[in-house]
């Protein structure tokens, strides 16, 4: 019986000590929150008046207040100050942008960064290498370059994506060696990122064409098409044999981009050997690239199960001639489900 | 319904609403404009922006696509429906890389647009156009 | 030694044995969730998820949400789902053969017309009546469809088939979401490079008290009545421990229905919802996993620890009853759905630990406390056993609940910190006090009725999917 009271006792108190931490928590919690507000005010009077300033030849720093410069001691006060600035940053550009990088150099911020950079916790470095991105800090460059091959994902992703933000299109170099796979997310941040740049007839994508990263590859495709490289096409109708699904997937994509008159040929061409997937990719993109020649092969393609598969292909004939759709009427099943339904609704689409 | 005061051939101020759930960029906006000489209703979200809109019938409005509770499209789709003799201006200020929202929003009846980050003083000038447009 | 001593001993033995085997889960599960859920917060500290809402290369969503005689709220309700900011988006709203006007009004309220639709039956359903679109372009994402009743899950498969998207998110439509839910929700879809997610859940918390307008979220409260404040309690747990632990362990079963995405073309694959169960959201993850472990596929469901929908708790004992009887039938029908994979080694993880789990301490569990119970209560009275050992037994098992309901709270002020207050803090604490008395003998016995009823109407199947969507209705405030 001991053991139940010695259990039972246990429990209780470490309930209680549990109801204490809580208390606690929330006073600290409350106290902080307390003077956010009033340390937030400070920051955000700091920054309008750095981003409102008018750059003259003798002033080139930014007004501070005693008081301020006092506070800037205080942990709470600077990371505060640190986070309205970047997101003050995010949001402004030109000479105000200018002056807010100016204000973070000033009161040396960038130092605080820097000795985060180090850190052997994954989040605060990951943290540290997006402000130091944010702010356009370059002088840490290598550092952060190496952090592109970082174990830590997270760490990898923000080192990847700041030496875009710092570098443009030259920063893309880290492709050339990176190791692990880089995530659909990733990919939509770095273009992103790119797309702030004006488009520049960057070099390396042949080189990412034929890395043995598979990511590295269909990022390569989604760059040849969102900057319509159209010096690539043959390489990219190679691409079309590649043994990997989601690359040929994102070759037909691309095609779609950058089509010549012969891309519905080859398109069709590889139509028979394709994935399920693939074939729907091949007859939505046919939707921009095709002509009224390929309505006779893309009404035999009609001999399938699959619904949706009909659909797309009805929907791609409408598309390149609504004519076309005379010709799918003319068909004898065209009275009969699904294709009566599906040919109803791509005329109700066309209207 | 247009209320200028004319300050000098090229210079008219307006009635300028603004929306914008980021406290910092609102009060930074508002200050930019308020040099310029326009009176300013900021609004931190858009249910607000919509009640003030329909309060104080501004002149122009510039409004974030991405707030909570309404977004700016609702903001431009409630313009573009209620327009009484003429209808209200407005300024999208969307994110970056973000071409599908400003191509849905000019369908539904955006004037203008602004990518983030953008500088203060560009909105200025861009907000003195559509004063210019508006005094002829 | 007489045989009744020895019978009670052994008895004795068996509850104590399983009681410890219990509360060394609930410690580890405890204890295994805090990484998670640190790690998820620090990465949530630096991600813009807003670069997801309009980015060309965002998967596309459908949201299903099936409507059952909703028409007092639907048009909100849609309103707030409209007003989702995400591009590549579309909202299916499913009319499950309402008997109000709940469709006169969508029709009127979004400018409907009926348009022709061809609907690819991938899974069969209840006859589709007619699918709606609207002429005004700011709705260009709703659709609307009208079908026979047939239930949540034939409501949810309708939706399946209209989708036009690669993944889809099932809601109930009185659900509150969170501004960027959906982009939550959709991330983990992007994120994995070597293992297909095929299911992302998240986390439910209760809107009763809070301060809703027009279909918006715009006030957090804990909530004043004393059912939806311990369920409030009871999710806490459930989400922020017990789902996190099993995520991080890749042996998540369970996604509420209420509000979950799921990768569509597995879905399908696996057939849809099961309309054979009052259980079907449970159902079909337990499927889909079975699919990709048939497969030998390597996959993913993953779950987001961030409150991301609100919805009303049933706040009258009698509704509350009905919701643990289902919940209890449900969980059967897919344990025996699936009993192939009971300790079966080909089915690894899912096969070895979560299947076994479930069915010793989710779905045993209220029946042996009720049997073991009764027991000692008899063998008490006829002076079988003392009653000391009795009451020391059941202040442990107590004392143990409290403490394990007391850590969830502090999990919760020391990460999303939504009820803030002092004195809301003290009401859970309270609420964490009573609830083995008052609130967890319910909810057993509840369970054990949905054992019974099961039993009983073990060959009436129908009898159940015709009542409309397996949620009872709950009162709007």
């Amino acid at each position: 019986m001991i053991f139940f009271e010695v259990a039972i006792l246990f429990f209780i108190c470490v309930t209680f000590l549990m109801i204490l931490w809580m208390f606690i928590n929330l006073t600290i919690k409350k106290v902080r929150d307390g003077r956010y507000k009033k340390l937030k005010n400070m920051a955000d009077i700091l920054i309008r008046n750095a981003i409102f300033l008018e750059q003259t030849e003798e002033i080139k720093l930014i007004p501070i207040t005693a008081r301020t410069a006092k506070m800037l001691s205080n942990d709470n006060f600077r990371s505060i100050l640190t986070q309205e600035l970047l997101s003050a940053k995010k949001n402004i550009s030109g000479t105000a942008a200018v002056n807010l990088e100016n204000l973070y150099n000033q009161l040396n911020l960038d130092k605080y960064a820097v000795k985060r950079l180090r850190s052997r916790r994954w989040h605060i470095k990951a943290k540290a290498i997006q402000e130091l991105g944010i702010m356009g800090q370059k002088t840490h460059l290598n550092k952060i370059y190496r952090s592109t091959n970082n174990k830590n994902d997270l760490v990898r992703m923000e080192a990847q994506t700041t030496i875009v933000k710092l570098y443009g299109f030259e920063g893309l170099r880290f492709l050339d060696v990176v190791s692990y796979q880089i995530s659909e997310w990733q990919q939509i941040k770095l273009l992103q990122e790119l797309s702030r740049l004006a488009p520049d007839n960057f070099s390396g994508i042949e080189k990412w064409l034929n890395s043995t990263n598979m990511s590295v590859i269909v990022f390569a495709l989604k760059l040849v098409r969102n900057y319509h490289r159209f010096e690539l096409y043959d390489r990219i109708t190679e691409l079309l044999n590649h043994p990997n699904e989601v690359i040929r997937l994102e070759a037909i994509y691309t095609l779609e981009k950058i089509y010549t008159n012969e891309t519905s040929k080859v398109l069709i061409d590889k139509y028979p050997l394709e994935t399920l997937k693939n074939q729907k990719a091949i007859v939505k993109a046919l939707q921009d690239v095709g002509y009224d020649d390929d309505i006779p092969v893309l009404i035999q393609f009609l001999g399938q199960d699959e619904n949706e598969l009909k659909r797309l292909i009805v929907r791609t004939i409408a598309n390149i001639n609504p004519e076309g759709l005379t010709e799918v009427e003319n068909l004898p099943q065209s009275n009969q489900y699904p294709l009566d339904q599906i040919i109803k609704q791509i005329k109700g689409e066309l209207i | 319904m247009f209320s200028f005061i004319v300050l000098d051939d090229n210079y008219l101020t307006m009635k300028i609403l603004i929306a914008e759930d980021d406290e910092l960029m609102l009060k930074t906006l508002e200050l930019r404009l308020k040099k310029d000489g326009h009176e300013i209703i900021s609004a931190s979200d858009g249910r607000d922006a919509l009640s003030k809109i329909e309060q104080h019938t501004p002149d122009l409005v510039i409004s974030d696509i991405m707030m909570p509770y309404v977004s700016g499209l609702e903001i431009v789709a409630y313009l573009t429906e209620n327009r009484q003799s003429k209808k209200i201006p407005i300024i999208v200020l969307s994110g970056m890389g973000q071409e599908d929202i400003v191509l849905e929003a000019f369908q539904l009846g955006a004037d203008d647009f602004i990518t983030k980050p953008f500088s203060p003083s560009e909105l200025s000038v861009r907000v003195k156009r559509f004063a210019a447009i508006n005094s002829r | 030694m007489t045989w009744q001593s020895i019978l009670v001993d052994m008895l004795t033995y068996v509850f104590l044995a399983y009681s410890i085997v219990l509360l060394s889960l609930y410690v580890f599960i405890g204890l295994y969730s805090i990484g998670e859920i640190k790690k998820y917060l620090f990465k949530n500290s630096f991600t813009d998820y807003r670069a997801l809402a309009s980015a060309t290369q965002a998967p596309g969503i459908s949201i299903l949400a099936p409507a059952y005689n909703e028409g007092a709220n639907v048009i909100e309700n849609v309103r707030s789902l409209l007003s989702i900011h995400y591009n590549n988006l579309e909202v299916i709203i499913i009319n499950d053969g309402s008997k109000d006007d709940s469709l006169e009004k969508l029709i009127a309220a979004y400018d409907l017309y009926k348009s022709d639709f061809f609907v690819n039956e991938q899974v069969a359903t209840k006859p589709v009546r007619g699918v709606y679109k609207s002429r005004a372009r700011k709705y260009r994402k709703l659709i609307v469809v009208d079908k026979v009743n047939g239930g949540k899950a034939d409501a949810l498969n309708v939706g399946i088939n209209i989708s036009q998207k690669d993944y889809i998110v099932c809601i109930d439509v009185d659900c509150i979401l969170e501004q960027d839910a959906l982009l939550k929700l959709a991330k983990p879809f992007l994120e994995n490079t070597d293992k297909r997610v095929i299911a992302t859940g998240g986390v439910i918390r209760i809107a009763n008290g809070c301060t809703i307008e027009d279909g918006m979220l715009v006030k957090i409260n804990l909530p004043n009545s004393f059912l939806p404040r311990m369920q409030t309690l009871e999710y806490i747990r459930a989400f922020l421990l017990g789902r996190m632990a099993w995520s991080r362990l890749n042996g998540l079963l369970l996604i509420s229905g209420a509000f979950g995405a799921f990768d569509k073309e597995i879905a399908v694959k696996c057939g849809g919802y099961d309309h054979n169960t009052v259980g079907e959201d449970m159902e079909l993850v337990v499927r889909m996993r079975r699919y990709m472990e048939e497969l030998k596929q390597p996959y993913i469901v993953s779950f987001i620890p961030d409150p991301l929908c609100w919805t009303e708790a049933p706040a009258s004992f009698k509704i509350l009853g009905r919701q643990r009887n289902r919940w209890a039938r449900g969980t059967i029908e897919t344990l025996r759905m699936h009993k192939v994979m009971f300790f079966n080694p080909k089915y690894r993880l899912l096969g070895m630990l979560s299947y076994p789990y479930w069915f010793f301490f989710e779905y045993l569990a209220p029946i042996i406390e009720f049997v073991g119970m009764s027991c000692f209560i008899i063998l008490a009275l006829f002076g079988l056993t003392n009653w000391y050992f009795f009451f020391c037994l059941l202040a442990l098992v107590f004392s143990f609940g409290i403490m394990y309901s007391i850590f969830a709270i502090l999990m919760e002020v020391l990460t999303y910190n939504q009820y803030n207050r002092y004195r809301d803090i003290l009401k859970l604490i309270g609420t964490a006090l009573m609830e083995p008395f008052i609130f967890h003998p319910f909810v057993v016995w509840s369970s054990i009725k949905g054992n019974i009823d099961l039993y009983q109407k073990k060959n009436s199947w129908g009898e159940m999917t015709r009542q409309g969507l397996s949620t009872p209705k709950k009162p709007n405030s």
